[in-house]
This record gives C-alpha cells, structure tokens and sequence, in this order.
C-alpha cells in the first residue's frame, strides 16, 4: 500500500495541476482571510469583533473555505484523469485488486487535503498577525479555541478531499465530476441554504457541516454542534468514497 | 520458465451483442501467436478479459495456470500493451515510466533500460503529448517490459508504425520469444504478423475459426483457387457437389475456392460444361484464406459484426 500511495504521489506531482490549484488556493485564501479583517469593523457586519475569541476562531475558519473546494476539485481530477486519459487501464494492470488502487488515492489525496489546509492556515496566520498587531490586537493560535478550529480546517479539507476522490470514481467523467462539484458548492448549496424554512434540513449539508466543524457560524442560522458538523461531513465522505470503491471494482473497461 | 496460456468457454455480451462467444483457445509457451480476427471480432475483449479489465459472463482464461488478479506481482509475469492511447499529455515518457516503476517496487533505472529497448532513449524527457502514434506504441511496449515479464500481451502493436517501424517490432518480438518468453499479439491484418507468429488463433464474431501452427494454416487450406467465367452461377452449383469445397465470390465475376486445387476445379468445371476464362492457383494466399475463414457468412450479418466492434 505504501508503494501504491508512493505511486499516486509520483502521477500527482509528474503533471503541474496541484501547484496551480495550491496558488489558487492560497490566493481565495488570502482574499477571504482580507476581506475579514477589513470590513470586520462594518457595523453592519454578522462577524464577531476580532478582538473577541469568536471573531478570531471565524478568522481562521476561513482557511477551510478556500482549501475544500478545490481540494476536492483536485482529487476528482485526481481520479477521474485516469479515465480521460485511459491509463487506469496500465494501474489496473499493475494492481489488478482495484479496491487497493482506490485506497491508496484515498489515502493520498486526504494527505494533500491535510498538507493543502496547513499551507491556508499559514496563509491567514502571516496575514492576520502583521494586520491585527497593527490594531492592538494580540492574536494567538493555542488559546481563544484556536486549536478545535485548527484541526476543525484541516478535517474538513481531509473530509472534501475524500469527498472528490469517491465522485471521481463514481462518476469517472471528469468534466461531470469538476461541474457538478463546482455547481453543487458553489450555486446549489448557497441557494439552498438561504431558504430559511429549510435551515432545519440544510443544516445537514456537506457545506453548512463543514461550517459548523469550523466554526464558521457566519449568518444568524442555526448550525450543527462542531462534533455533530465533523461526524456528518465524514459520513458523507465515506458514504461517497465507498460508493466510488464499488464502482470502480464493478465495472468492465473497454 | 515458459509459461502458457489457458482461455476457457469465455462468453461476454454487451446488450444484445455476443462479442465473445464460447471462445476455448491455448497459447503455447516460448512461441508468438498471433491473435487474428477483422475489426469487432471480440480480441480487444478477449484480451481485456484475460487480463481482468473485464469480467466475462462465463467462462475465464489463466495465464500459468492462474487468473491474473491471483498473479503475485503480475508485472513481473505479464506485459501488457492494450492502449497505445493510455498516457497523460502532460506527463514525460520516462515520469509516465516512473509512476510504475514505483507503483510496483521496481528500482527507477528500469524506466530508463525499457526507454532504450523501445529506441525511445532520446525522447524519455519530452512531453507524450508532443509523440506520434509510433512513439505512443513503442512507449506501450516499454511500459509493457518494466517487469521483464515471461508473458507478453500485446492488441495491435503494429497499429501507426511506420513500414521500418513493424521490422523493427517483429525483430524485437522475435528476440524476446527467443529468450522463452510467451507472445500473443492480436491483430486484423494477417499479412502483418505473417512472417513474426508461429501459431495463429484467429476468431470471427467471438467465435474460434482456426487455431494451429502457421505452418498447418497455410497447408490444410490448401492453396485458393481463383477461377473466372461467365458462368459463375452454374460453376458454383458444380462446385457445391464437391466435398470440402468452399466458395468466395466477389464483384467482378471471380471465384475464390478454397479447399480443392486447380485440377479438381477444371474438372469440374469440365463435367459441368462450364467455360473458364482463367483458372490459377494461388499458393500460400493467406490473406485470402484469413478473409474466407472469418467472412463465411451472408450480408445480413455484417450489421451485427459492425455493432460488435463498438464493444471490442
């Protein structure tokens, strides 16, 4: 397994794609990070002060907001180029139990998904420390509950990358896997989750579970508690990634 | 160590259509055979389904005697070269080399050793996307040599080589079945790997049409006899009386007949009262022989074998 995972390592870093999605990442990153601390003195703004714990657990619960999604986007395309471009006919070769080949992308792209929302957690803390100094503010990252946060941003991205790899294997067409991720977090889900009669049942969502997990409870709805967040994220994550599992050791390749 | 291989009642349909039919055939160690059959006969499956890319209906097929998921370390056992589109754009021939290397334990060097034995030595570092056809399938091959494997499973290696390409395939087959190894290589173009295969399975429709040495191929058919007349109707109706006789006939008026020499088809034609306008037996025309044995079939079938491609 250790070879396998050596392996999805080496196809990952042999093509360009996951340092332009890592400067991507850092760059929504540094823009969400921005624009927090800037307008957090709003009046009209929903966030707490930053000078509070909550206003600095949202502040670096932005981390998880730029890194998930296209850490996901990531290990979908992860997956799913090996059907575009037929070589997971020479990885099935190679490892003919494919059940072992689907494993080993998991483990790889939840360890991307963990090494992509440590380097946004860097990205917020050199921007946050130098700005919020400025303000007479002395942040931390080991009080004010930072550290849940912390480990809540780097879950969540873990869960996401998870996440992209099972629809990858599911649905195995890239351009449908990266829309659908695309469509889904960005347009159906914001829709959705605005329509107040459904906060009960929306709350339950990839998105909003990861909000909770984080901690980023933005707008005035009820979320999860962070642990009931974590433990439904992780199920879909899993539920998804079993469904991609078998699939992807059912079907014949032509 | 020569290892063989062993396809047993393997069937698989897609939707209505039979690609693979009961299809029983051996491959004999340390020996090329050639894998024949016209475009949509069922080898891509068939070799799709010994290898375990796909799963068969019924039926299997192993390879020294073992299904090849069960093969411990199955590079090491069998190559394969199924896709000579199988490669990233993005990725260097020699990082594509690489990947597998590490996804089976082999040192990085072997990358480098198969680049040479390809003759692709030079363009290792350059992009797949910048590589012609050719390149792609000499690059298959070194993907399918990583291993040093005793088994090697190759669809239509020659597909895109260029004349001096082929010579140079069939070389470095030969070479390798001379090292014991086991080569299967499918192709449709019998003429092609003529010269290179010392056994021939050839299929048609999914099903077995002939299986032997090349030698028996070309001696049991007996030569083609291509007779022409203005009586082809009443010639064939001669013909049909003659045991093991079998008739092709195209456009232009001309008999193909396989199974009885030149002798017995002027002597029939002579009891028949039927005048020949040139009678010529042509020895050894195995291509004809390859299109007899897997077009013995009427017009109406040609659909089937046509939408049968789409799952080959």
């Amino acid at each position: 397994m250790i070879r396998l995972v050596r392996g999805e390592f080496a196809k990952l870093l042999s093509t360009r794609l996951w340092l332009w999605l890592l400067l991507a990442t850092m760059a929504l990153t540094a823009l969400f990070a921005s624009l927090n601390i800037a307008f957090n003195d709003d009046p009209d703004t929903l966030a707490p002060p930053l000078a509070t714990a909550a206003g600095q657990r949202l502040l670096f619960g932005t981390a998880a907001g730029g890194a998930q999604t296209l850490v996901a986007v990531l290990a979908a395309i992860g997956f799913t180029s090996e059907y575009r471009h037929r070589t997971v006919t020479t990885t099935f070769l190679a490892t003919p139990h494919r059940a072992h080949v689907v494993l080993a992308k998991l483990i790889t792209y939840a360890l991307v998904g963990a090494a992509y929302g440590v380097v946004c957690i860097a990205v917020v803390t050199a921007i946050a420390w130098p700005w919020l100094s400025a303000r007479g503010i002395d942040p931390t990252l080991i009080g004010n509950g930072i550290p849940a946060t912390l480990a809540g941003v780097i879950a969540a991205v873990t869960a996401f990358a998870v996440l992209g790899v099972g629809l990858g294997a599911l649905l195995r067409d890239q351009v449908a896997a990266v829309v659908g991720l695309l469509v889904y977090l960005f347009v159906a889900e914001p829709i959705v989750t605005r329509i107040p009669a459904l906060h009960d049942w929306t709350a339950y969502l990839p998105g909003p579970s990861a909000s909770a997990l984080t901690q980023i409870t933005l707008t005035d709805q009820d979320f999860l508690q962070p642990w009931q967040g974590g433990v439904v994220l992780a199920l879909y994550a899993l539920t998804v990634a079993a469904t991609g599992l078998w699939r992807t050791v059912r079907i014949d390749l032509m | 160590m020569t290892v063989g291989i062993d396809v047993g009642g393997l069937s698989k349909s897609f939707g209505p259509v039979r690609a693979v039919d009961d299809l029983t055939f051996g491959v004999e160690a340390g020996a090329v055979t050639g894998f024949l059959g016209p475009n949509g006969a069922g080898k891509t499956t068939t070799l799709r389904m010994l290898l375990g890319l796909i799963r068969p209906d019924r039926g299997g097929a192993t390879i020294a005697s073992a299904a090849y998921r069960d093969i411990p370390a199955p590079a090491t056992m069998v190559g394969a070269a199924l896709d000579a589109s199988g490669f990233h754009p993005a990725r260097t021939g020699r990082a594509h080399l690489r990947v597998y290397c590490t996804v089976n334990g082999f040192p990085p060097q072997r990358a480098d050793d198969v680049l040479e034995l390809v003759g692709l030595a030079a363009a290792g570092r350059r992009r797949i996307g910048g590589y012609s056809l050719g390149m792609r399938q000499r690059l298959a091959l070194a993907v399918a040599m990583l291993g040093d494997p005793q088994v090697l499973v190759l669809d239509e290696p020659a597909n895109g080589l260029d004349p001096e390409g082929i010579v140079w395939m069939r070389r470095l087959l030969r070479e390798l079945a001379g090292q014991g190894r086991t080569v299967l290589v499918s192709s449709h173009v019998l003429t092609e790997i003529q010269q290179l295969v010392d056994h021939v399975v050839i299929i048609d429709k999914g099903r077995l049409r002939f299986q032997g040495p090349m030698a028996e191929l070309a001696g049991s058919q007996g030569a083609v006899v291509e007779v022409r007349t203005r009586q082809p109707d009443d010639l064939r109706a001669a013909l049909a009386t003659r045991a093991g006789a079998v008739v092709d006939q195209d456009g232009d008026g001309r008999l193909l007949v396989s199974g009885l020499d030149a002798a017995a088809v002027g002597r029939a034609a002579f009891t028949a009262g039927v005048e020949l306008q040139w009678l010529c037996e042509r020895d050894g025309d195995l291509e004809r022989l390859f299109f007899i044995l897997t077009s013995g079939t009427t017009g109406q079938d040609q659909a089937s074998s046509n939408a049968s491609e789409v799952g080959a």
